[in-house]
């Protein structure tokens, strides 16, 4: 072999080198953007805050608020799972309903979250005697700020809801009455289902998710239904808790992928 | 030839905006357009605020950290009256000490004898409120602090006429070059050193607080029942499932029992028809038409008159309006759960409430003397 065979044969060879090493650190470099959008939706309409649109019943509804905690959030991808976030807020009222996570490029085939505060974060002094609130700080979901601590007693709202309503037909504009559910307390936390949902992400590419809140469900789903005509308020007590049972239920249920 | 003409004619373009281009302050009027000083950064001695244990991170902008200097300047600003037309206003005027840093009157005097519209709000915790005002309109505290000098009733004063004349005064030369690196004087760094010694005025101390926190003494009976009141469901239980004939108190005034509020807006049912829109005037939603924002119960016992327009001479008169259920409207907030037929606490029950209340003043606070008027 001539030397400039060699020449060219080591050149080729170089550059092979670095053509792939590159790659390797294209691929060790390769994140990307995952966002989570919720959306408060009726029969595929997006409703906004108050927007006024039919429950199960023929009722005219109006939701005025709505605030929710989802926990241990995860992408899925065969056996593994990529951990995002131990808690979120989603926060209807103020427009906060995007969250955004940077995951390792691939493909994954699930998202899986609660709903709720976990035992181990909500404010409740017997099962947490550690907790502070000056644990959180202005920007944590979990801060005295975003409204949702209850006392030291019960912990966090888990999911709030409210709004206007009208079971007699009244008529009148804004809609009568109105109706508050808050939901918390440990025993309300829920354990949703995996969402099977496949995405395939490049390095630096971003893509959304996104759910809904699926206002039908959440006033009746295929296990509980809320009548509004005597179920209007709930606040956490144990005296309710069928109601707040219901709430929770549905709540979790409510929240479906966009497909 | 064309791309490099076009990117010259882009750069005067660029050059003319930027000479012409002005901050917050000359929204409402080209004539209140100010030339900005130079940010210069790490500049002073930074300063470590004293946190309660139980207070969460307050959250400092990265942009106006605290130092000493800038502290000191901006208590002096705070209390300078020169920042109004007249000579006769400064913030400390309708917001002092024994008031906790609120005013004792429905509605503050202006400049020219005229009333504000809206009562004043206290200034405790600042560092850990967002939204200000009573319709939240302002998202920062630097941002509230523009408001007030330049508004016709309040101080009178444009920013440039306020720049001058704190520009002019050898004293706060010295005082913004320690603070802010050069003895430039604009209305950013005006804002800037008030809010950094407002964010200073912590209160963490109240009696309740030195009961509840610190182990220091004991609240009285009275004041017990009544703490057990504020975190009590309303209703009857025997009628209403989940009632616990207490004030409800605790759904908007906070059950972490740190800042006594929600920091959100609500209407609390003072008004059947609106004459301030409150919340609902700046975002334009309907259903937040009457909504105010919960204010922090500490030093509550201090900053009568109550509500945004001081309706309530007495914290008596404010828990009596709860137990009364409120006045009906489109908006009412669904926590006022019992319109129409009221929380049924008994005289003792109202007693017991209001000497609650009265335990969360913080004496420390109103008395510090690093927040009192230096001139």
């Amino acid at each position: 072999m001539t030397t400039k065979n060699i020449a060219k044969l080591l050149t080729l060879i170089f550059i092979g080198i670095v053509l792939v090493s590159c790659k390797q650190d294209d691929e060790e470099e390769g994140l990307a953007k995952v966002l989570l959008t919720f959306d408060p939706r009726y029969e595929d309409e997006t409703i906004q805050l108050g927007d006024r649109f039919l429950e199960v019943h023929g009722y005219p509804v109006e939701i005025t608020s709505m605030k929710f905690y989802i926990s241990n959030i995860e992408l899925l991808s065969g056996g593994t799972s990529f951990f995002l976030s131990d808690i979120e807020i989603i926060n209807v009222d103020d427009n906060r309903v995007v969250l955004e996570f940077e995951v390792p490029s691939g493909s994954y085939s699930g998202v899986k979250f609660n709903l709720g505060v976990p035992t181990e974060m909500n404010g409740i002094e017997e099962s947490n005697p550690d907790f502070m609130m000056s644990l959180f700080d202005a920007n944590h979901p979990l801060n005295e700020d975003e409204g949702m601590y209850w006392n030291w007693n019960t912990g966090y709202r888990f999911f709030t809801c409210e709004g206007n309503c009208d079971t007699l037909d009244v008529g009148t504009n804004p809609l009568s009455m109105q109706f508050a559910f808050h939901s918390g307390t440990d025993t309300l936390y829920r354990q949703i289902p995996t969402f099977n949902h496949s995405i395939s992400l490049n390095a630096n590419q971003t893509k959304v998710i996104p759910f809904e809140i699926d206002l039908g469900t959440l006033f009746a789903s295929s296990t509980d239904t809320i009548d509004l005509r005597h179920e209007r308020a709930y606040h956490g007590h144990f005296n309710q808790l069928p109601l707040g049972l219901k709430i929770a239920n549905n709540s979790a249920a409510a929240l479906k992928i966009i497909e | 030839m064309v791309k490099i003409s076009r990117i010259i004619l882009l750069s005067c373009l660029l050059a003319i905006l930027s000479f012409t281009a002005c901050r917050k302050d000359s929204e409402d009027s080209s004539s209140d357009c100010s030339t900005l000083c130079e940010e210069i950064s790490n500049t002073g001695t930074p300063y470590e605020l004293e946190i309660p244990y139980f207070f969460s991170p307050p959250e400092i902008p990265q942009n106006n950290p605290l130092t000493v200097e800038g502290i000191e300047l901006g208590r002096h600003l705070f209390w300078e009256k020169n920042l109004s037309r007249n000579n006769t206003v400064s913030c400390g005027s309708c917001h002092f000490p024994s008031a906790s840093f609120s005013d004792n009157a429905p509605f503050s005097v202006g400049l020219n004898g005229d009333l504000t519209n809206r009562n004043s709000m206290p200034l405790v915790n600042m560092a850990w409120q967002n939204d200000f005002f009573w319709d939240g309109r302002e998202p920062s505290l630097e941002e509230q602090l523009f408001d007030p000098v330049r508004n016709p009733i309040e101080m009178d004063l444009t920013w440039p006429e306020a720049e001058e004349r704190i520009g002019n005064d050898p004293n706060y030369q010295e005082m913004f070059l320690a603070a802010f690196g050069t003895p430039c004087v604009d209305s950013v760094r005006i804002t800037k050193a008030i809010a950094q010694f407002v964010r200073t005025m912590i209160s963490g101390r109240s009696r309740f607080d030195r009961a509840y926190r610190y182990g220091e003494l004991q609240l009285t009976q009275s004041e017990l029942r009544g703490l057990e009141l504020f975190l009590a469901e309303g209703g009857d239980p025997n009628i209403y499932p989940g009632g616990q004939s207490g004030g409800d108190c605790f759904h908007c005034h906070g059950g972490g029992l740190v800042q006594f509020t929600d920091f959100q807006f609500h209407n609390n049912g003072l008004d059947t028809v609106f004459s301030d829109l409150g919340r609902g005037g700046i975002t334009g939603n309907w259903f937040e038409e009457g909504h105010f924002k919960t204010p922090t119960l500490r030093n509550i016992a201090l900053t009568a008159p109550y509500m945004h327009d001081g309706r309530f001479a007495t914290l008596h008169e404010v828990v009596e309006h709860y137990n009364s259920g409120g006045h009906p409207s489109p908006t009412l907030d669904p926590l006022m759960k019992f319109q129409g037929e009221g929380l049924g606490l008994s005289p003792q029950d109202v007693d017991d409430l209001v000497n609650f209340l009265e335990s969360l003043s913080d004496d420390e606070f109103v008395n510090n003397p690093d927040f009192q008027d230096p001139h």
